[in-house]
This record gives C-alpha cells, sequence and structure tokens, in this order.
C-alpha cells in the first residue's frame, strides 16, 4: 500500500515473490531446451525460442487462473495472489516474445504486407477443415496487452476497481483463445497423446477450480433474512476475535467484526482490488485485506493517513448477546460508533 | 469481488466449461485431414503416384476430380520436419537451398490445388531449418 504512484512499490515480499518467479522459469528454460533438442535435434534457434516462449506463457496463463478459485478455496493459496499482477506482465512478456518472433519468420519475410498475411494467409485452407489459429493467437495477444498495459494500480484507481475488473476479465476470453490457438495450431503437428493428455489435464483443472469456488461464493451470495431491515449475524462469541463474520445484504457483502471488546461493520468490498475483507483480520487496530493488504479503520471504513481509501459502513446493535447489522450501506468513510461488548 | 462480477464470473465459466471441451475434441479428432468426405471421393480420380522420392520421407499422389486437380503429399510418420511446406518448381533442387522458381504450394496433410503443369517436381521444405528434405519428379498430361 502506497499513498502515492511509483513504478513498483517494492517490499521484502514481492522481491521473493519475483526473485521465485525468476527462479521458475530459468528451471524451465533450462529444461526445455535439452528435452527439445533431444526430440527434434535439427530444431533451429528461432523454432527453440518460440515453442519455449509460447509454452512458458500458456503455462503461466494456467498458473494465473487458477490463483484466483485456490484462495478462495483454502487461505494457504493467499500469498501467490499479493503480486499476481506481476506474474501477468510476465506471461504478457512472454506471449509478446512468441508471437513477434513468429510474425517476423512466419509473414515479414513474404511480399505481402505482414498483417494482412497475418490474417488472411490461412484462410485458403477453410474449406479443407483448417482452422486459422494465427489470428486467434493474434487477437489473444492484443487483449493481453491492454490488460498488461492497464496493469498498474494508476489505472485501477483511475478507471474504479470494478471497471478495471471488468477489464481484467477480458482475461477469460483470452484464455478461450489461447485454447484455440494451441489446439488448431502446435498441437496439428505434436502427435504424441502427452501433449493432448497435458493439454487436456491443464483446462479440465482450471475450469473444475472456478466452477467449483464460483458455486461455492454463490452459495453464500444467497440474501439473509432480514427484520425491518437488520440482518440477524449470530451470537458475539461467534465471531472469532479479530476476526470477522460475514453477512450478505440486499447489494453486496457485509463483514462484521469483532476486535478490542467492540464491534463494527463494513463492506466486504475492498476499495484497492475489490477484495473479501471479511477474511482477513484486525492488525494494529485496522482492518487488513488478505489480498494485498490495504488497511481501513473499524469504526469509519477509512485508510489510516495518509491514506485516503474509504469503504461503507454499516450501523450494529446488539441485543441480549446477539448481534445485528443493519442492511443500508452509510455513505463510504461514515463514523459509526463501535458496539461495546462485554470481555 | 462484487457480486455482479461473480455472477458474471460463473456465467463465463459455465459457457467456457462447455466451449473449452467442444474446441479440444474438434482439434484432435481433425488432426492429419482426409482430403475428401466420401461421396466425394468417389468422384476422385488418381492420375500419378509420387515416386521415387529421394529419401523416402513421404508419400504422395495427384488427384483429379470435376473441379480441377489436386495434390496430397502425407508425411512419413518416422520422418519429424518441423514446419514442412510443400513447393512445386521446374528443376530438382540441387542443394539444400529451394531452386529459384520454386512457388510454395501449401503444407502436408491437406489437400493442395495443384496447378496446370505437366511436369516438374515437388519438394518438401522445412522452414524451421530452411532446408529442402526430399524431392520427388512427377508428370502429369495437361488438363
Ligand atoms: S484487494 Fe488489494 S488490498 Fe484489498
Amino acid at each position: 500500500m502506497t499513498s502515492h504512484y511509483q513504478a513498483v512499490g517494492w517490499n521484502g515480499q514481492k522481491k521473493r515473490y519475483d526473485f521465485t518467479l525468476i527462479a521458475c522459469l530459468a528451471t524451465y528454460f533450462a529444461l526445455f531446451v535439452p528435452i527439445a533438442l533431444w526430440r527434434h535435434p535439427d530444431m533451429t534457434a528461432e523454432t527453440m525460442i518460440i515453442r519455449s516462449f509460447g509454452l512458458a506463457a500458456f503455462l503461466l496463463l494456467h498458473v494465473i487462473l487458477a490463483i484466483g478459485p485456490l484462495c478462495r478455496l483454502n487461505d494457504a493459496f493467499l500469498p501467490l495472489l499479493y503480486n499476481r499482477r506481476h506474474l501477468g506482465v510476465t506471461m504478457f512478456l512472454l506471449a509478446f516474445v512468441h508471437g513477434t518472433l513468429s510474425f517476423i519468420q512466419f509473414h515479414v519475410l513474404g511480399d505481402i504486407n505482414p498483417f494482412v498475411s497475418l490474417l488472411t494467409s490461412e484462410w485458403h485452407y477453410l474449406a479443407y477443415g483448417w482452422v486459422p489459429f494465427q489470428p486467434l493467437g493474434a487477437a489473444a495477444l492484443f487483449i493481453l496487452f491492454l490488460m498488461a498495459a492497464t496493469s498498474h494500480d494508476f489505472w485501477l484507481a483511475n478507471l474504479s476497481a470494478p471497471t478495471w475488473k471488468a477489464l481484467h476479465m477480458g482475461v477469460y476470453f483470452a484464455y478461450f483463445l489461447m485454447i484455440a490457438h494451441v489446439g488448431f495450431g502446435i498441437l496439428q503437428s505434436e502427435v504424441h497423446p502427452w501433449w493432448a493428455f497435458g493439454f487436456g489435464s491443464g483446462f479440465s483443472l482450471i475450469l473444475t477450480l472456478h466452477l467449483i469456488a464460483g458455486w461455492r461464493e454463490r452459495r453464500h451470495d444467497q440474501p439473509s433474512e432480514l427484520a425491518d431491515d437488520w440482518i440477524r449475524v449470530g451470537l458475539v462469541d461467534e465471531i472469532p476475535m479479530n476476526r470477522a463474520r460475514i453477512v450478505c445484504g440486499s447489494g453486496e457483502r457485509i463483514a462484521v467484526f469483532r476486535y478490542d471488546n467492540k464491534i463494527s461493520a463494513v463492506s466486504n468490498v475492498c476499495q484497492h482490488q475489490n477484495g473479501p475483507l471479511g477474511e482477513g483480520r484486525v492488525i494494529d487496530g485496522c482492518i487488513t485485506c488478505p489480498w494485498h493488504g490495504y488497511q481501513y479503520l473499524p469504526e469509519n471504513g477509512q485508510s489510516p493517513p495518509p491514506f485516503t481509501e474509504k469503504i461503507p459502513t454499516f450501523q450494529v446493535r446488539v441485543d441480549a448477546n446477539i448481534v445485528w447489522v443493519n442492511a443500508q450501506p452509510l455513505p463510504a468513510g461514515t463514523h459509526v460508533s463501535p458496539v461495546e461488548i462485554e470481555p | 469481488m462484487i457480486r455482479t462480477h461473480r455472477r458474471r464470473h460463473l456465467s463465463f465459466f459455465v459457457v467456457l466449461a462447455v466451449l473449452v471441451p467442444v474446441v479440444f475434441t474438434w482439434s484432435i479428432t481433425r488432426r492429419q485431414v482426409v482430403p475428401f468426405a466420401e461421396n466425394e471421393k468417389s468422384a476422385t480420380r488418381l492420375i500419378a503416384k509420387l515416386d521415387p522420392w529421394q529419401k523416402k520421407a513421404a508419400t504422395g499422389e495427384i488427384l483429379e476430380s470435376d473441379t480441377g486437380r489436386f495434390l496430397q503429399i502425407v508425411l512419413n510418420p518416422d520422418s519429424r520436419i518441423a514446419d514442412p511446406l510443400v513447393y512445386i518448381s521446374s528443376q530438382a533442387p540441387n542443394s539444400q537451398a529451394l531452386p529459384n522458381d520454386a512457388r510454395l504450394l501449401g503444407i502436408p496433410g491437406t489437400l493442395i490445388t495443384f496447378p496446370d503443369l505437366s511436369s516438374g517436381y515437388l519438394i518438401v521444405y522445412s522452414l524451421a531449418h530452411e532446408q529442402v528434405i526430399d524431392f520427388v519428379p512427377f508428370e502429369v498430361k495437361q488438363l
């Protein structure tokens, strides 16, 4: 969390994250090159680069897409989410090298405009069941470029988190295009069953994880029962100390926190990337988002100075040891006195 | 994540769970394209069997149907050729480079429209290795 924009707000955790990423990529290339040379001893350097970078980007996209649902299913994966954007930008760069070199090798050296060649050269074969896989890859690369270019917090703040999120959902369309690009591209000539098995396992894993996580979230999104605009949260003791219980209001989820013998309620949606605040903890008196550590004061939903983020707050009451929260959100940053409870 | 996005996200994945396996199955089953549907196949005539290949890296034939002439070249499964292409030329290649008048026809394993030429050479070339892999002379009667 930084109060001003800089290219990357480096800290120890980000450095460790990126170092691990670079180490994994170095290991991948160190394995890919000898295996590729063993299988295709005559492979040229250009083909080696095109294939190794393409496969690296495709594998990394699977890792990126698996992180979100894994974190929804198990907190142990949260550290992977912390700097996922660097994974995304790295994946784009790998795909960019793959795409640019393929473009030069297969289109730039001919006598027609290379972009026309990229978009039209395969259409002659449509009648024979050929699917033009190169324009599919180019379209995926374009989407990945838009996402990488807008990945910085500057865009997140200026586009607003919901718009930014909607734009970045383009990754699912890019993923579909990449699946088709690989299936109708390299999988046509790499006919060993292991390739098809690996490819099938990869997308099966991603689809299964997202469907399971999505289904569970859907169950949690059923609106809670209202009694005169108030939602029953549960007994005081059912809210773990320095943590929250999440209930679903008429609009968004509400996180009801218990801390320092007090109870406060805020929106469950972090202002940064809409992370689930109710799954975070109260640290140093502040609600701390589990995704990237943005912090908010429980009584007014404001980030402590010099930060300026604000989230909606909710009124709370306790009757006969039962906690109730009002379903109507108050404007972001509104102070609501916490309810004092017995120690 | 906010609620509408969560809902949209789940809908995306329900759609992807249908589309991705379809694309996968389609891409796997269309490998090594069989060029003709059964009913069209009977309407084609073999007009030249391509032989002898210098290195036996491929087999092939020239076919004729009511719509024209077609070339079909199938690579020998043992010969691993990266990015193979089929060229036609009036001369046999005398090095690993393509002859000057070589023209690209298409890629092996697909049905290639055959030009109105009566004789010459068909060349299998690896774009990745930039070298001629094999070639074969052909001779057919003019249409
Ligand atoms: S979503 Fe990034 S800190 Fe909350």
